[in-house]
């Protein structure tokens, strides 16, 4: 039995919670928040005990594991302490927000003999893996363009915090990661990247909307968008290669529809749609069988921290007015990541 | 002008938009279209037949004749130049189609060919007339989402056979195809100018040819406005209609999203196992067309000018000078 602490009760928090608390061979056994009556609320729900007291919660005998779903700026610091409390460590995305931070958590994990997987739940997602597991077939040929899009509502509307670029790492870092950590597991590394965003906009207010043009090594031509400018929450992925074309779109593959009088938008978080298994049991799922057999995460650490990287040379680009070759940033306190990229897309297709 | 009815020649079939734009002087009661020259005779007597009309095998045959008053040039973009000027010489109106030429220079001597002759220059632009698209116009002029920021801007379609990715007769590939039409529906829409362009080009979907297939663009207007255009050559044959045109405006105040060719009915078709849209909207042709009979007919000023057709080659030549430099690139009339 694996007895996991959850960190953080929010919005994530409560997924991850429930997510685990349906796992054989998985027990919430620590709901842990800084506000005291969101960890009682969410364990009682998981039937789990409940503490404010973050680090008392880690260095109990009775959790093995951490989920860390607090806001991303406090992210390191609760791994490291989770790291030196000898536990091992899921984490929400963005695994960090700068690149030092990052390679800090993963270094802090090593050398506590711990494990660190990042939560880039889109590769997870079953329409994703999907064309993942086309795209390894050869379904589209040679790849030319791919296009993805994820759009939302602004989040600060949900959770202040997200409206603070130093505590959510602002749109891109944020919620741009998701797809270019997808395309970065489905093309590998970035060649060039060049990007515009409205928050570098004075007249934009709080709504933000950025895209970035991507030159993958291979040749493939990415278009990224995000946006905090809509209304509701859609993504869609098309990959145009010389032999087809593979496409998804949110708001098409619909199964399950309500509408009801009055009711509006959307929810800002997590898409519902009738699954065997949710995104987010899946990754949970996959961290403990990976804890369990002792076989590399989909999506470690190092994974996290490049798609961070590939995040950080959009913002910068868009920042800037000019390209950005990701690899020199990546490169400039040693390389991140060991040629991630296609090929660890076999795990999940085989 | 014989009896008020404008009488219309058309130079070369190379460009099959010429087709559409003979069926709509067919249905315009003001104009009359007489002769065809092409200088491939196949091509051009096969048109002449089909419309009823003389072909001339040599444009300068057509241009020398009395009772033609206009022209429309659909020839390769790379001899758009040679005719428009010619026509100018010959003090006929002229219907440009797009792109209006494939280097700087090109254009602006045609303008002013065109301007010093005293005849109307208009470049083919139908997107301009098309129905979604003025709706979104209209929709941005009220203010449906307050101030524009950012747009996001497909231009999507099928390589399209022969000389066009030729890169002497075209000028380019898929960037010189596809991007002046939002170039200039952007200009037009958001009433601001390209300042800088940065594009990515590429040629991936068909080995072997001289040309890009692949156009990633992003565009700076002046006041900061940003726009991403992709103008490839990406829909597979399978792709169940030709290609399209989306444009989704970010404002501070909402978002609207356009997509001028979703105007469809769904044919499953087992006769011959395809799926297809057919089209159930008219498009901008004939009121494209129409607009240039009125200009021709009455002197005033074109919908869209040489200058617009200009503007929009910019925008291509600083993409490609992008594409090689990898940097954002200025516009030069900007
Ligand atoms: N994978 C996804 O699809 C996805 C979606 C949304 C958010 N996220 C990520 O999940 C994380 C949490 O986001 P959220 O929307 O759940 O936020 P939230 O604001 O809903 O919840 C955060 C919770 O953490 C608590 N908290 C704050 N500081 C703490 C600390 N130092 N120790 C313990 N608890 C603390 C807060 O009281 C709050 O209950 C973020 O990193 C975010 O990027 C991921």
């Amino acid at each position: 039995m694996m007895r996991v602490a959850i960190v953080g009760a929010g919005s994530l928090g409560s997924v991850h919670a429930r997510a685990a608390a349906s796992l054989p061979g998985v027990r919430v056994s620590w709901v842990a928040d800084i506000d005291r009556e969101r960890a009682a609320d969410l364990a009682g729900q998981v039937g789990a005990s409940a503490s404010a007291d973050v680090g008392g919660v880690l260095g109990r005998d009775d959790v093995d594991a951490v989920v860390v779903a607090v806001p991303t700026d406090r992210h390191r610091e609760v791994v490291e302490l989770a790291a030196e409390s000898g536990k091992h460590v899921f984490c929400e995305k963005p695994l960090a927000l700068t690149l030092p931070g990052a390679r800090a958590m993963i270094a802090a994990c090593d050398r506590a003999g711990v494990r660190l997987m990042a939560g880039q739940v889109v590769r997870f997602f079953p329409e994703y893996a999907r064309i993942g597991a086309l795209l390894r077939e050869g379904a589209v040929g040679r790849v030319a363009t791919v296009r993805a899009r994820r759009l939302n509502v602004h989040p600060g509307s949900h959770r202040s915090w997200y409206a603070d670029p130093a505590r959510s790492g602002g749109l891109i870092v944020d919620l741009m990661i998701h797809d270019l950590d997808t395309l970065r597991w489905y093309f590998g590394e970035a060649e060039r990247v060049m990007a515009h965003d409205l928050s570098t906009r004075p007249s934009a207010g709080t709504l933000d909307y950025a895209v970035a043009t991507i030159r993958f090594r291979g040749g493939e031509v990415g278009h990224v968008e995000a946006s905090w400018a809509h209304q509701g929450f859609r993504t869609s992925i098309e990959v145009a290669g010389d032999a087809g074309l593979l496409r998804h779109d949110s708001q098409e593959g619909i199964s399950l529809r309500t509408e009801r009088p009055g009711s509006k938008g959307g929810d800002y978080l997590v898409p519902i749609s009738p699954a065997e298994e949710s995104p987010y049991r899946a990754e949970l799922r996959h961290f403990f069988d990976r804890l369990a057999d002792g076989e590399p995460f989909l999506t470690p650490g190092e994974e996290a921290a490049a798609s961070l990287a590939l995040a950080l040379a959009v913002r910068d680009s868009a920042r800037t007015g000019q390209p950005i070759v990701p690899e020199s940033i990546v490169l400039g306190d040693g390389p991140v990541v060991p040629g991630a990229g296609a090929g660890s897309l076999a795990e999940v297709t085989a | 002008m014989s009896g008020g009815e404008l009488r219309v020649g058309i130079i070369s079939f190379a460009h099959l938009h010429a087709v559409s734009y003979a069926g709509c002087l067919a249905a315009i009661p003001d104009a009359r279209l007489v002769a065809i020259a092409d200088d491939d005779p196949r091509r051009g007597t096969t048109m002449a037949a089909r419309f009823g009309v003389d072909y001339a095998s040599d444009s300068a045959e057509l241009l020398a004749r009395p009772d033609i008053d206009a022209v429309i040039v659909t020839s390769e973009n790379a001899h758009h130049a040679a005719h428009v000027i010619a026509a100018a010489a010959a003090g006929k109106h002229v219907l440009c189609e797009k792109p209006l030429a494939t280097t700087r220079e090109d254009a602006l001597t045609m303008i002013a060919a065109c301007r010093e002759a005293g005849v109307v220059l208009q470049t083919a632009f139908p997107m301009r007339f098309s129905p979604p698209v003025i709706a979104l116009r209209d929709a941005i002029a009220a203010g449906a989402v307050g101030e524009p920021l950012a747009v996001m801007a497909t231009n999507h379609g099928r390589m399209p056979p022969g000389w066009f990715s030729d890169p002497i007769l075209a000028g380019g590939g898929a960037i010189m195809d596809h991007t002046v039409h939002v170039a200039d529906l952007l200009r037009w829409i958001l009433g601001r100018e390209v300042v800088s362009v940065y594009a990515e080009a590429a040629t991936r979907m068909h080995p072997g040819i001289a040309v890009d297939d692949v156009g990633m663009l992003l565009l700076t207007f002046d006041g900061g406005l940003f726009a991403s255009l992709d103008a490839s050559w990406s829909r597979p044959a399978t792709w169940p209609t030709w290609g399209g045109l989306t444009i989704e405006v970010v404002g501070d105040a909402g978002v609207i999203a356009m997509d001028a060719f979703n105007q469809n009915v769904q044919h499953y078709d087992d006769r011959d196992g395809t799926y297809r849209l057919v089209p159930w909207g008219q498009g901008g042709d004939p009121t494209m067309v129409a607009t240039f009979v009125e200009a021709a007919r009455t002197g005033s000023p074109p919908p869209v000018t040489g200058e617009d057709g200009l503007r929009a080659l910019e925008v291509v030549l600083a993409a490609y000078v992008s594409a090689a430099s990898h940097r954002p690139e200025p516009c030069p009339s900007s």
